[in-house]
């Protein structure tokens, strides 16, 4: 993929980029060692959490007694994550690494829970933890050095923030939702037993070659990749109410990814990824190879397809292209903190209760669950990282919103977390998404939704309507200095004619609109539902998430012409792939 | 460690007058460089798939010569292929360990002429388009997959190049530019084939040893942070160029670094670092030696913690042992390449300082006593190693050793094939890559050598002296800068505040241990003093000690080289006797304090 999230472009107005095939964790980017081996074992998990929480108690009360701006919160965060990759592409290896990271996050909050120093002020998005290495062995007393340096760091910046707060709130108008700034939360001791790292690089190796080889001298495809990654991230929490928490996740990851150039400069890219919670549940030969000559030939059919037209018209939305269409146009719209911050659009804020999608349809966000119709979901977890137990939340119901996704952060009318607290270690938590799951209570099977498109098509008047097979992410503004506006990118759409001709695939478009206008036009939904997995960028950094959804009928969508490179294909041809001239 | 040549062969001259001086300067024999010359796998590099893919690609992307408008004239392969290793302690738990494959595929491709190319602008090397190339190179030396990679990376460094090529000449027909010499000279084929496979280092050995070594700081609780790491990076370095350069080369170099900081009782940044290097395991001192050493640099910051803070100084100060290298380093060895200032872009003026050595050749820059040589085939000195041994350059031109500063008088500056004057040509000193298509000069072995001194101890009377004569309270001796800098960004951009300028002076990193003397010999510790503009002029008036002191450093082009910072290095070495230099100022750095921590550090346990 060819896109990376950068913070840095998130200062005012929220852009969530979701993307498929890039795994893409905050511990890479934090430059996570290569290649480890003879890694520690994250053994004596309970002297790392011991440690952290004795000097969490020490700081804690030492800045109470001598702090003249007093703390009334800290909490500590220690994620542990191990990674292996093996990477290769047309049966060579090109990346056999594992590593292994530490990060601490530091959270303090000074003045009190109905106005802090994590107040939102308009847009201004506060940020107090440094994401700081911490030994990977359980010794005190390099640990125990990074707690207290983070925290008299955190703790200072705390103070200078709610300085600064408390007096630009005298200049300022009052702001509408006046609820508090953080909530309580039940303390929690729970210490879960390790999350591995299964990922076996020496047994995977010929795996991976053998499957990136079957991309050997298919034509028009540049570059190639087929990708196995295994996690284990492992979270430490404790904090001054009590809660000591140890949890952890492991998640192994196979993706499979082609790119191509038409002539006419169009980059063409496909990707296809399986996720389980250890790799010995991803699937085996037979599935893999096929999913790989349906890749090949998919991405050589499209470098012939006809560019597509801007349209607007009817059209089905796979399964997973619902689901990223879910994911961005809505569920980043039902995160809490979007409701309080009056820089954000806040298109459902006042909506609690109204019917805000079709009647049939209902959305739950479920932390809890782990599969979907016995397909790994990405998106779970067993306490937040506000150390809140993971709930299940029923967003919308019958079509009329119930719920927000909640952090420890209330909102008028929603006092409480509801689990929905997460980052990346180095940035702030924020309310997310987990598991995104769209359910509709009638539905049609999907020869039928084909048939009621074809009428949609014939009652418009339209030459041909449009369906998106397989998406690959998409992205979303939700400020209202922007666009209220999403995009989602499709990598797989056919012409679907009216007139009993075959479909048509076609290239080159991408899904845009905006999200009111859009949940009008959903007019059915077909049995099942896919499920997409990946990671979404936001302002608290990539996290993983799933969003599933049944197949929708839109009466109406809107595409556009997708960016297209300028660059011509390689221009001299491909060497030979066997003899060279020096031998 | 450099092996010695097994093959090492050159093809038959065919000189162009106007190059006979490069040629020559350059040592080897070879035709002037037709436009692409046909790349040959030489015999000893049979079996290596590495060259063969290089050569034949190479080879092959001839034909892109006429594909569009933009003439390709010169294409170069670079591939660094090896490992890495790195741990790193904190005291006395993993922080970080971790092995790597070290990959490193690089081409430059030049479009136009030798007279009038794609570099030397301001949007050089910046590509458009899109990236097909897997972005990482083959673990396995993979012959059809690797020329595959040669291919895609060859074409974007293509079309990049004609990109540049074009917005220049754009560029270039709205401002009074004149190209007055040529972008990129010619130089002979080298073709140099080593064999043999690089210096291993026992990885459990040096983490047992970055483990001990990071222990020292248990006994030092005012020691707020602490890491000491061990690393290596070796492998084989291949080049092969269309004008028929081959190079392969192993490589190996080990790495111990140890960073440490510290508050001052005033609230401000002490830190200290230290970066011992070496080609292979029995270059670098014995543990005990290591011991010592950190002991000592912590000793240092504890020692600095409470040191009175220095005040504003001009006289005599004597730069002892270590402290001599690491000035002329900054002071000479830093300054003798001067980047070519690129063509701009219409309305986009450019600030191109001009730099201290520049327009100053034939005339006395230092003391008439000081002879500076720049020797990169020296490969020991007093029977110890010197990391700066170069036998071939970044752009394939074999260096010789060169006197820069004769008697004082600057003769000679690193050159590379980019000129930054009319008639330059290179002297293999490309050592790093550099800005807007060109590569940047370095020094490699530098020997700063006095044509008159006195005893090393007599030194210190020597400096009593002067002090005495200038009737001042005290005389100051330094005996170690920060260089390469162990301080962090913050503490640097202090430094950066009150030091750099846009003159085009490049700062000279802070003094770290620098210490009053007085008249009775006393000598005291002091801290928080900087120089004052100190720039080469300084070394006019100098007494010379008479042993020369050695120092290593990995010259990674940044301001004051900070320690770990470069994937690209070049190693160094000076040797430098112990400097009195007749007058330096020094005046107290400006720093931000903050108020102490509300909670004490945490206790480090008892060690015995």
């Amino acid at each position: 993929m060819l896109r990376t999230v950068k913070r840095a472009s998130l200062g005012i107005v929220f852009l969530c980029v979701l993307l498929a095939g890039v795994a893409q964790t905050c511990a890479q980017d934090l430059n996570a060692p290569s290649g480890a081996q003879d890694l520690v074992a994250p053994s004596g998990a309970q002297s790392l959490l011991e440690t952290m929480h004795t000097e969490l108690m020490r700081s804690y009360t030492a800045l109470r007694e001598k702090g003249e701006v007093k703390p009334y919160y800290l909490s500590y965060e220690a994620t542990d994550v191990q990674t292996s990759v093996v990477d290769a592409s047309l049966g060579a290896l090109r990346v056999s690494d594992s590593g292994r990271q530490r990060i601490l996050d530091t959270s303090i909050r000074v003045g009190d829970a109905q106005f802090d120093n994590y107040h939102r002020a308009r847009g201004g998005m506060p940020r107090f933890t440094s994401g700081s290495f911490l030994a990977l062995e359980d010794k005190p007393a390099p640990i125990d050095r990074i707690l207290w340096r983070d925290t008299d760091r955190a703790y200072r910046a705390a103070v200078e923030r709610l300085t600064l707060l408390k007096s630009t709130q005298e200049v300022k108008v009052a702001e509408k939702d006046r609820s508090p700034d953080f909530s309580s939360a039940p303390v929690v001791n729970d210490l879960q037993p390790l999350a591995a790292q299964a990922l076996d690089r020496s047994a995977w190796e010929p795996r991976v070659r053998k499957w990136s080889a079957l991309f050997k001298g298919e034509r028009g495809i540049l570059t190639s990749h087929v990708r196995i990654t295994g996690i284990a991230d492992n979270r430490y929490f404790t904090d001054s109410d009590g809660t000591r928490l140890r949890h952890g996740r492991s998640f192994a990851r196979l993706v499979i990814g082609a790119q191509a150039k038409a002539a006419n400069g169009m980059n063409l890219a496909l990707d296809r990824s399986f996720e389980a919670e250890n790799p010995s549940g991803l699937p085996g030969d037979a599935v893999v190879e096929k999913a790989i000559a349906g890749l090949i030939s998919e991405l050589q059919a499209l470098l012939t397809a006809p560019e597509a037209e801007p349209f607007v018209g009817p059209a089905i939305l796979s399964g997973s292209a619902a689901a990223v269409f879910f994911h961005e146009i809505f569920g980043h719209r039902m995160e809490g903190h979007r409701q309080k911050d009056e820089a954000e659009g806040q298109t459902f804020t006042n909506q609690v209760g109204q019917a805000v999608l079709p009647a049939f349809l209902s959305v739950i966000s479920d932390p809890t669950r782990k599969k979907f119709d016995g397909q790994d979901l990405m998106g779970w977890y067993a306490y937040d990282d506000e150390g809140v137990k993971a709930q299940r939340v029923t967003l919308v119901e019958n079509g009329i919103l119930r719920n927000f996704l909640m952090s420890r952060s209330p909102i008028e009318g929603f006092p409480n977390s509801n689990g929905h607290g997460r980052r990346a270690p180095g940035a702030e938590v924020v309310s997310r998404q987990s598991n995104l799951i769209v359910e509709a209570a009638q539905t049609v099977p999907e020869k039928r939704l084909r048939e009621l498109l074809i009428e949609e098509i014939k009652r418009q008047s339209k030459p041909y309507g449009l369906y998106f097979d397989k998406v690959t992410g998409g992205y979303t503004t939700t400020g209202r200095t922007g666009l209220q506006a999403f995009t989602v990118i499709p990598l797989v759409v056919y012409r679907v004619y009216a007139d009993g001709r075959p479909d048509e695939l076609v290239r080159g478009v991408d899904i845009v609109g905006t999200p009111l206008a859009s949940f009008g036009k959903i007019a059915a939904a077909a049995q099942g539902g896919d499920v997409f997995n990946g990671y979404c960028g936001a302002e608290s950094g990539s996290i993983p998430v799933a969003a599933v959804s049944p197949a929708l009928l839109i009466t109406e969508i809107e595409t556009q012409r997708r960016a297209k490179a300028e660059d011509r294909p390689p221009l001299l041809s491909e060497p030979p792939a066997t003899e060279g001239a020096s031998r | 460690m450099i092996r010695l040549a097994q093959c090492f062969f050159a093809q038959p001259s065919r000189l162009r007058p106007a190059l006979l001086l490069a040629a020559v300067t350059a040592m080897l024999c070879a035709p002037a460089p037709a436009l692409f010359s046909q790349a040959v796998l030489p015999a000893a590099a049979k079996g290596d798939e590495n060259l063969r893919a290089m050569v034949d690609e190479i080879n092959r992307s001839r034909d892109l010569r006429m594909m569009v408008g933009a003439p390709l004239y010169y294409l170069n392969y670079n591939l660094a292929r090896g490992d890495g290793f790195l741990v790193g302690y904190s005291l006395g738990a993993l922080v970080n360990r971790g092995e790597s494959h070290l990959r490193l595929p690089q081409v430059k491709a030049r479009v136009g002429t030798y007279d009038s190319d794609d570099s030397n602008f301001l949007l050089s090397g910046i590509y458009q388009g899109t990236r097909f190339d897997a972005q990482t190179f083959p673990l396995e030396p993979d012959y059809p997959l690797m020329r595959r990679d040669w291919w895609l990376l060859t074409d974007m460094a293509y079309k990049g190049s004609v990109q540049s090529f074009n917005y220049k000449k754009a560029s270039m027909q709205n401002l009074r530019q004149v190209q007055e010499f040529p972008d990129f000279t010619p130089a002979p084929a080298t073709v140099m084939v080593l064999s043999g496979e690089p210096a291993n280092f026992d990885k459990s050995r040096w983490d047992r040893v970055a483990r001990t070594l990071s222990e020292v700081f248990l006994r030092y609780p005012t020691i707020l942070d602490s890491q000491v790491q061990f690393g290596y990076s070796r492998g084989v370095e291949y080049q092969v160029s269309s004008e028929g350069a081959v190079v392969r080369r192993p490589f190996a170099i080990g790495f111990l670094r140890v960073i440490a900081k510290g508050k001052s009782d005033r609230g401000g940044e002490i830190w200290d670092g230290a970066e011992f290097l070496g080609f292979k395991e029995s270059d670098f001192p014995s543990d005990a030696a290591l011991h010592d050493a950190v002991a000592k640099l912590a000793d240092g910051i504890v020692a600095r913690q409470t040191a009175p803070r220095g005040e504003s100084y001009t006289g005599p100060v004597l730069f002892e042992g270590v402290a001599a290298p690491q000035l002329t380093a900054q002071l000479i060895g830093r300054q003798l390449w001067i980047p070519r200032k690129p063509v701009t872009v219409p309305n986009r003026p450019l600030n191109w300082p001009r730099l201290e050595l520049e327009g100053r050749i034939g005339t006395r820059i230092v003391s008439e006593l000081l002879t500076v040589r720049d020797d990169p085939t020296a490969t020991a000195f007093q029977g110890k190693p010197l990391l700066g041994t170069s036998l071939i350059d970044l752009e394939a031109v074999k260096p010789e050793p060169l006197t820069v500063i004769k008697d004082g008088r600057l003769e000679a500056m690193f050159r590379t094939r980019t000129p930054s004057v009319p008639g330059e040509v290179t002297n293999g000193r490309a050592r790093l890559h550099g800005l807007f298509g060109a590569a940047r000069g370095a020094a490699s072995n530098l020997f700063v050598e006095a044509r008159e001194s006195v005893p090393e101890a007599q030194l210190r009377s020597r400096l009593l002296e002067m002090v005495k004569a200038a009737n001042k309270p005290y005389g100051i001796i330094v005996r170690k800068l920060d260089f390469p800098s162990g301080g962090d960004q913050n503490a640097l951009r202090v430094i950066f505040s009150g030091n750099a300028t846009n003159t085009g002076k490049i700062p000279v990193s802070l003094p770290l241990m620098v210490y009053r003397i007085y008249p009775d010999g006393r000598e005291e510790l002091i801290r928080d003093v900087n120089f004052r503009e100190l720039e080469i002029r300084a070394l006019r008036d100098i007494v010379a000690g008479d042993t020369p002191h050695v120092f290593h450093f990995l010259e990674n082009g940044a301001t004051f080289a900070p320690i770990g910072v470069g994937t690209y290095v070049a190693e160094t070495s000076v040797i430098c006797p112990s400097l009195l230099l007749e007058e330096v100022e020094l005046e107290p750095i400006r720093v931000e304090t903050r108020t102490e921590p509300l909670v004490a550090p945490p206790p480090l346990p008892a060690v015995k």
